[in-house]
């Protein structure tokens, strides 16, 4: 078999960290390989090099034989048929599905104008072939996650595209439709297109690749044939060690309910995230996971319950507290601790250093202020004692957090969240961006802030994490909860992916 | 009060209003298509006057009015051009760029008012060629017709084919629709193989153009003198507009023509004997009134879409249907 793409000796340097350092990675005609490895281990800056989107900073890659040049950029990567999916999709919501696919190569009538007909044909071949339905007359912000992502890979496959890098593209799918996509790529592998898988799910990894290449913190390790692989192999390949990240949380659940929601209604951009009055309860020392495609409602339910939003309808309580509307610092009063959803925006102050973080919520508190002026050594002696307690690296709390890889920037919101011992804590993706290791300290930090006898209402995308952690699970699907089901250690996934995608537990 | 009504309210109105509005129109345009592009241009106010004064220089010292647009044009490209080089080349803040050329404009223009002219404050000449006015044989019988009808200039004449040429040029060519996904989505324009920078680049010079055009017309058509920062606002106005048009040309004119309205009420209500300092700030205070009731039904409507509510209103009937259909 031809290689089609090989890359050697590739180095990448970003302000703080070096991403790739001495990276390598080929492509056969017609494969499917998986390049894997955990969060920051370069994976994604090595094909965004070989898309042209970064410039590298030394190393060789050649495309069908032939060197590509300095100053190689993303125009070229489309002369030469490759095409990328990103992981955050790179389409312009207010503009229709059509317009998506074709900006950039665009048919022509008359020199100038726009060729909406001949673009349709086009794309129908496409949607045809693969079997991907997508509807072009809408705008991309009022179809679903999924449908994004068909519109994305179309687009490649229009400008093209015999060689597809997909980034993470199962990260924001359900189960079914994860199964479709690798429907989709296999029919494209038979049209003798070569396909790059970026993922850290070994299961996929070893149910649809051909070879697999592992890299570990910017560096090769190493490329195996999937006949020769078996997924510990894989784990320990991308980890350096073994992995246990089966946590199993053990629960000693109170009667008393902690978070009460009651036909919680809350306004969003999308129709699709509105929540259409949802209810439960979380009681002390329980964990409630809520699962669900991102989009569904999940930000809109955090970003009510700290009072960023205003609901537009029902009651939300805390240990009988009414806290519906109230300002955040007002719900923080009344008990909500909260790790959220975007660490850069709502959880760290990045130009401040790790001890000002960690005191954060209670700066403006004796000890650390005393007749309006802050007293440094109390915030110093807090961060030290916080510093050893969650295990953050560095131990230094002169540090900025923007040094901070993105496993130590969530554990100083840990820290400081869980220190608090709050009597519900919010956890919003609390593992998202985060590499193997810090997933493990983080999941059994959370296990263990029931045992105040605290309720978790721990929302995530992550399937595995809420099976691992949570002891009942609700579903959100277009702003409705629709199932509930008790986590017994024997929950279908399948089962939870048809309620994720609206079906009912019991058909 | 009757009589004062009819004396303001004529069908003259009419044809000051439209006269009024042309120049804040073409500076609306050169925001609009910015904004398209997500290049902040505040520039559009000094370029208006930098244009002004070389407009009425051109004309007055060679006689040409052909010539004198020719350059302020020009002119305004150029600056237009330095700006996009500063802010997208340099990487400079292009805030800070745009104020430095309104201030510019304002000094160089009074610096060498005397120099060219040979007085300061306001200059007039029989030598200024102004922009031609196109008068219709058709019309000239009839006192109201000719009022609506004629006494409009060249740059009066076209400015509706600039508006349909720019809207035409942004919602149905293949340079506007990457023109706008640079504008809404930078990154997924960069990633589809298009050159960000060299549409923002583009925009900017059109602006220019535009600038340059709207000065030009301002003192050889809209008057034919050249009076010390003589733009007075008219480039922020047409910033106002833009935003409450969303950018969209067709809209934001209409937009202007309601500020092109009040500007000519202004003048005439003086004619009855309010006082002047009055009527000079009635525009302006018009255009924010305006702006305040846009926005807030903009934000009303805003709302209204995020609005959950129906469905907490609904919430205890449908409570058994929270499930929706089988997958």
């Amino acid at each position: 078999m031809a290689k089609i793409v090989e890359m050697q000796g590739i180095m990448k340097r970003f302000q703080y960290v070096q991403a790739v350092d001495n990276g390598q990675f080929d492509l056969n005609e017609g494969e499917i390989h998986s390049l894997i490895g955990e969060n920051g281990a370069g994976k994604s800056t090595m094909m965004k090099m070989l898309y042209g989107l970064y410039e590298r900073d030394a190393g060789q890659i050649r495309v069908n034989g032939r060197d590509v040049p300095e100053g190689y950029n993303t125009y070229d990567a489309i002369d030469l048929e490759i095409g990328m999916v990103h992981q955050e999709f790179m389409l312009t919501k207010e503009m229709t599905v059509l317009e998506n696919i074709i900006i950039g190569s665009e048919p022509r009538k008359r020199r100038f104008l726009i060729d909406r007909d001949a673009a349709a044909e086009k794309i129908r071949h496409y949607i045809e072939t693969y079997h991907m339905n997508v509807q072009l007359d809408k705008k991309v912000s009022s179809v679903s996650v999924g449908e994004a992502q068909r519109v994305e890979i179309i687009k490649a496959l229009y400008r093209g595209a015999r060689i597809l890098i997909l980034d993470e593209p199962t990260a924001v799918l359900t189960p079914q439709e994860s199964e479709k996509l690798f429907e989709i790529l296999s029919m494209m592998k038979k049209d003798g297109r070569s396909i790059v898988f970026i993922s850290h799910k070994l299961k996929e990894v070893m149910q649809i690749s051909d070879r697999v290449t592992v890299m570990r913190a910017g560096r090769y390790i190493g490329t195996v044939s999937k006949n020769d692989a078996s997924i510990p192999e894989l784990a320990k390949m991308m980890v350096g060690r073994e992995v246990f990240c089966d946590i199993k949380h053990q629960s000693a659940i109170t009667s008393e309910v902690v978070l009460k929601v009651t036909d919680l209604a809350a306004p969003s951009e999308r129709e699709l995230s509105k929540l259409k009055g949802i209810s439960f309860e979380v009681h002390g020392g329980e964990i409630l996971g809520v699962a669900g495609v991102d989009g569904n409602g999940q930000s809109e339910l955090a970003s009510v319950l700290a009072g960023f939003t205003k609901a537009d309808g029902g009651q939300i309580t805390i240990c009988g507290t009414d806290i519906t509307n109230r300002r955040p610092g007002q719900v923080r009063a009344a008990g909500l601790t909260h790790i959220p959803e975007d660490r850069n925006i709502h959880g760290l102050n990045k130009a401040l250093d790790i001890k000002y973080n960690l005191a954060a919520y209670e700066i403006g508190d004796k000890p650390y202020t005393t007749g309006g002026m802050i007293r440094e050594s109390a915030v110093i002696e807090n961060a030290n004692r916080r510093i050893k307690k969650f295990d953050i690296r560095p131990a230094n709390g002169d540090v900025m957090v923007a040094s901070l890889s993105g496993g130590n920037a969530q554990k100083v919101i840990v820290a400081r969240e869980l220190d608090l011992n709050g009597k519900v804590l919010l956890a919003n993706q609390p593992t998202r961006g985060v590499d193997i290791g810090s997933v493990e300290s983080i999941r059994s930090l959370i296990s263990s802030a029931t045992d105040s006898g605290a309720g978790v209402l721990l929302i995530s995308a992550d399937l595995d994490e809420i099976l691992s952690l949570a002891d009942r699970i609700i579903v959100l699907y277009e702003g409705r909860i629709t199932g509930e089901i008790i986590n017994d250690g024997n929950v279908d996934e399948m089962e939870l992916g048809l309620l994720m995608t609206g079906g009912k537990a019991d058909e | 009060m009757g009589n004062v009504l009819s004396t303001v309210f004529t069908y003259q109105l009419v044809h000051a209003a439209i006269r009024c509005s042309v120049p804040i129109i073409y500076a609306c345009l050169a925001c609009s298509v910015c904004k398209q592009a997500n290049v902040f241009n505040m520039s559009v106010e000094g370029v208006m006057l930098f244009s002004c004064f070389i407009a009425s220089s051109v004309s007055y010292l060679t006689g040409s009015w052909v010539l004198a647009v020719l350059v302020s044009v020009l002119f305004g490209i150029l600056v237009s051009g330095l700006l996009a080089f500063g802010s997208i080349k340099l990487k400079a803040n292009i805030v800070v760029l745009a104020i430095a050329i309104n201030m510019l404009a304002t000094a160089a223009t009074r610096f060498l008012m005397p120099r060219v002219f040979g007085c300061s404050g306001s200059f007039t000449s029989k030598d200024m060629v102004p922009i031609p006015t196109v008068t219709l044989p058709i019309f000239q019988d009839n006192p109201v017709f000719t009022s609506l009808f004629n006494g409009y200039n060249l740059f009066e004449l076209l400015c509706p084919v600039f508006i349909f040429v720019l809207w035409f040029m942004l919602y149905k060519t293949v340079w506007g629709l990457r023109l706008r996904t640079v504008g809404l989505n930078e990154m997924c324009a960069q990633t589809a193989g298009i050159t960000a920078d060299g549409y923002k680049v583009q925009a900017l010079l059109i602006a220019g153009a535009l600038g340059g055009l709207a000065g030009a017309h301002m003192s050889l058509g809209y008057v034919t003198m050249f009076a010390e920062n003589m733009v007075q606002g008219r480039g922020f106005m047409g910033m106002a507009a833009m935003h409450f048009g969303a950018a969209n040309p067709v809209v934001a004119s209409l937009a202007c023509l309601i500020f092109g309205a009040c500007d000519a009420l202004g003048s005439r209500v003086q004619l009855v004997g309010i006082p002047s300092q009055f009527v000079l700030m009635l525009p302006y205070i018009i255009t924010v009134g305006v702006l305040v009731v846009a926005m807030a039904s903009f934000a009303r409507k805003e709302r209204r879409i995020k609005s959950a509510k129906h469905y907490a209103a609904g919430a205890a009937k449908a409570g058994s249907k929270s499930g929706p259909s089988a997958a």
